[in-house]
């Protein structure tokens, strides 16, 4: 362990231009979609491309329930990293921990957000809450009500309990004034006999974490994956699916947003080599069984005994219509992924490589996203329907983009506002750290 | 003693005997549950009324369960009156055999002793024809696609009916041509199956999709529906139509009430529309509309048959007992496992039919699909995709 890590005090101490000029690329961005989700409550969804399948010869769904399930993803990949650092007190990967802890919570509320604005009527969004006693019983979309709140619950109650403690262990008066009131309202009440106790609890709070990111995190796949009416979606392996592109894209997203943290603000002692090489490791691994899991998926739908509905869903993916976004879906995991187990060294050495190829993995998982959604609403089965057009609107490209610009953004700010982490340096503290 | 094999003599005493123990190992109220045993077995023979049986033990099983959730019981309300909320197939707040199997945890006794009885009730009352139970009632279809000439004015007249938009086909006829060496173009009438067992109703997160207990129809609460189209996603036929935008269509004349739930016409915009049965019609106060439907009337070469598919003497029921012409029937992708409630007579599609182009009636209709940005499609049109 390092002597001193007060690195990780930079974030918050510094206000650089390049920091407020970012900030205010981002605003516009929010700004723009603002403008796009007010003209799309406007006029409707008929902004949109979505069409019904069937007659109207369209997709019902499409990259904003594409791109729930790729936020809904990652939310459940950084809710497993931050519930394994917590339950195994990976002191090395604190910083990790908190990274997490802002991305399941920035992504969770990503999803939500995307799920509202794809309803026809998003002010009606709380009739399912209200309808939420019975409908649970039998409504996937409910369950998946249920489990994002969960995340969001316990995604807070982790951020807010590693606070208390990290911010225990700080001098309150080196921080800027608006962390230091954050930090007081964080340390309300406590008392240092109150250190194993949390500990106990972050300890513990991490398996929950855990549990329910390898049980309840697989619900935003069972929603596609319990529709038996559309071949590409029905199926036992659904959930796995959702899970090991979740786990790869949370892990990317720490790994990117690690990278850029420590090139950005010097932060070698904080976030040492041995934290990024980690990092690829799981990525490496995780990026290697979403592969199977993804052709395991796909690949008994285009053997001659498979049903004829099936078949047509696989061949358009494998080397039909949407053979192109595929395979480079494909390839933007495989080919990082095979980067980084050759040439693991130096990749990872300075952590930008690795942030690089993780960009490049979560742009695959998005598109892969977008096709496991669109694709079996185009190809329809069981009637004679004709096969489907959709061609995003411009409105649809802005507000999902937005999405996750606005994302970028709150997570910017979050840095500004919270300490990445504890302090290790040789105070008092340091002791009972040790013990 | 076997629970299962009861003695026959239910004023015996070895029945009593039977009864008791098996009631006895429940740990509720023995004296009530042998006695509704007992009442049920006279439903069942015809000795007891339905009504009489449940006026007679409804405080007691309510004092014993706090809640009487037996099909035929009194229906539970607020205390304003007004319905309570209800799961899928209930009619929002009626029961339905589903609902009733999923509460029925709350009452275990009355599964256990009295299910085999009560469902003999159900088939004595259907054969001897006095189903004064509302659930006995089934509207449904006969349609027969042999007759079908693809004239389109079914598709025509339910927009018409029901003020939807050209693009909004709550019925439509499918044009299509087997893989099988013939030119033979046959035609599909596919207006909402009315399932049994509708998945829409499942997937729906606010219980807006519901079926009418009085009749079977399944329905959309347009004030409940937030337009999330998990229903058109879970439908494998797809009949759902989501209003993108603002209805367009004509006026709906109609009123849109249904027993107090907004459910007739078209969508409101941001909600979900599919076929109704012409709902409205059921609930006119005018009896020469109820069981019809505008596809129904128009139609011109008798191909579509409406009405109660419980019922023996109804127009679908007759039609195909007398008038199928020695065509095969089926129930449209019956391997969904939806329970639909049309019976086609006709060629059943094969799952590699494919559309075709054809001289059809959209333009002269105007049955074309626009919206700003979208390309238009015609009805019928066979446009390569890939």
């Amino acid at each position: 362990m390092s002597t001193t890590n007060n690195t990780i005090l930079t974030p918050l101490k510094t206000l650089s231009v390049k920091f407020l000029a970012l900030v205010v690329v981002l605003g516009i961005a929010a700004l723009v979609m603002l403008e796009a989700i007010v003209h799309q409550l406007q006029h409707g969804l008929a902004v949109t491309d979505l069409a019904s399948w069937g007659t109207q010869e369209g997709v019902t769904w499409g990259i904003y329930i594409g791109t729930f399930e790729w936020f809904a993803g990652m939310a459940v990949g950084a809710l497993a990293a931050v519930g394994y650092i917590r339950y195994n007190e990976l002191t090395r990967y604190d910083i990790i921990a908190r990274i997490g802890e802002l991305w399941a919570l920035i992504s969770g509320l990503s999803a939500a957000y995307l799920i509202v604005i794809d309803l026809g009527r998003p002010d009606r969004v709380l009739n399912i809450l209200t309808a939420w006693f019975v409908t649970v019983q039998y409504s996937p979309l409910a369950w998946d009500v249920t489990f994002v709140t969960a995340l969001l619950v316990m995604t807070s109650a982790m951020l807010i309990l590693s606070l208390r403690r990290d911010f225990s262990e700080m001098d309150l008066n080196k921080l800027p004034v608006y962390t230091a009131l954050l930090g007081e309202l964080l340390t309300l009440g406590f008392r240092p006999e109150e250190r194993e106790k949390l500990d106990s609890m972050l300890r513990w709070l991490g398996l929950a974490l855990l549990i329910l990111a390898f049980t309840g995190g697989m619900v935003p796949g069972w929603l596609l994956g319990v529709v038996g009416a559309q071949a590409g979606w029905y199926g036992g392996i659904a959930g796995i699916a959702f899970l090991s592109a979740g786990l790869m894209s949370g892990v990317a997203v720490l790994a990117i947003t690690a990278g850029v943290l420590r090139y950005l603000y010097g932060m070698e002692e904080a976030l040492p080599e041995e934290v990024f090489v980690g990092l690829g490791k799981a990525l490496t691994l995780f990026g290697f069984v979403y592969l199977v899991v993804q052709f395991n998926n796909l690949l008994p739908s285009i053997f001659p005994m498979a049903p004829l509905a099936e078949s047509r869903v696989g061949e358009a993916m494998l080397y039909g219509h949407f053979a192109t976004d595929f395979w480079l879906a494909m390839g933007a995991v495989a080919i990082p992924m095979l980067i980084l187990a050759v040439f693991r060294e130096r990749m990872l050495a300075g952590g930008v490589g690795l942030a690089v190829v993780s960009v490049v993995m979560l742009w695959g998982v998005w598109v892969k996203s977008q096709l496991t959604v669109i694709e079996p609403l185009m190809y329809s089965s069981g009637l004679p329907y004709e096969v489907g057009t959709y061609v995003p609107t411009l409105v649809e490209w802005v507000i999902t983009i937005g999405s996750i610009l606005v994302a970028i953004l709150l997570f910017s700010i979050a840095t500004k506002l919270v300490p990445m982490g504890r302090l290790l340096d040789d105070t008092a503290s340091t002791e009972e750290v040790r013990n | 003693m076997n629970a299962s094999d009861p003695p026959d003599d239910i004023d015996s005493e070895a029945w009593e005997a039977w009864a008791t123990e098996v009631v006895d190992g429940t740990g509720f109220d023995v004296e009530l549950g042998v006695g509704l045993a007992r009442d049920a077995q006279r439903v069942a023979r015809g000795e007891m009324t339905e009504a009489e049986y449940q006026a007679k033990y409804h405080e007691d099983v309510l004092d014993e369960f706090g809640v009487d959730d037996r099909p035929t019981a009194p229906e539970p309300q607020k205390a304003d009156g007004s319905p309570l909320p209800g799961v899928p197939g209930t009619g929002n707040g009626k029961r339905s055999r589903r609902s009733m199997l999923k509460t029925a945890g709350a009452i275990g006794l009355g599964t256990l002793g009295l299910s085999a009885a009560q469902q003999s009730t159900r088939t004595v009352a259907a054969q001897s024809g006095d189903g004064d139970s509302e659930s006995d009632v089934q509207m449904g279809m006969a349609i027969n696609t042999d007759r079908c000439i693809a004239c389109l004015q079914c598709m025509d007249a339910c927009n018409e009916e029901n003020g939807n938009p050209a693009e909004s086909l709550w019925m439509a006829v499918l044009r299509y041509q087997e893989d099988d060496y013939t030119d033979n173009e046959e035609f599909l009438t596919r207006p909402c199956q009315h399932c049994s067992d509708a998945p829409c109703e499942t997937a729906c997160p606010t219980n807006a999709r519901y079926t009418r207990e009085e009749d079977g129809i399944v329905l959309t609460d347009y004030d409940q529906c937030t337009g999330c189209r998990y229903c058109e996603v879970s439908c494998p036929y797809g009949v759902n139509y989501m209003e993108w935008a603002e209805p367009g269509g004509g006026d709906f004349e109609a009123d849109r009430d249904v027993d107090g739930v907004t459910a007739a016409g078209s969508a409101p915009q941001g909600t979900m529309g599919k076929c109704t049965f012409c709902a409205h019609r059921q609930v006119s106060d005018d009896e020469s509309l109820q069981g019809t439907t505008a596809c129904e009337d128009v139609c011109p070469v008798d191909a579509i048959h409406f009405g109660d598919m419980n019922d023996e003497e109804s127009a679908p029921r007759q039609h195909l007992a007398n008038d199928t012409g020695g065509q095969p029937t089926y129930r449209l992708l019956e391997d969904k496992g939806t329970e639909p409630n049309i019976v086609y007579v006709g060629n059943e599609p094969s799952r590699t039919a494919t559309q075709t182009d054809g001289p059809t009636g959209e333009n002269e209709f105007d049955l074309v699909r626009e919206r700003h940005g979208r390309r238009e499609i015609e009805i019928g049109s066979h446009e390569d995709d890939d």
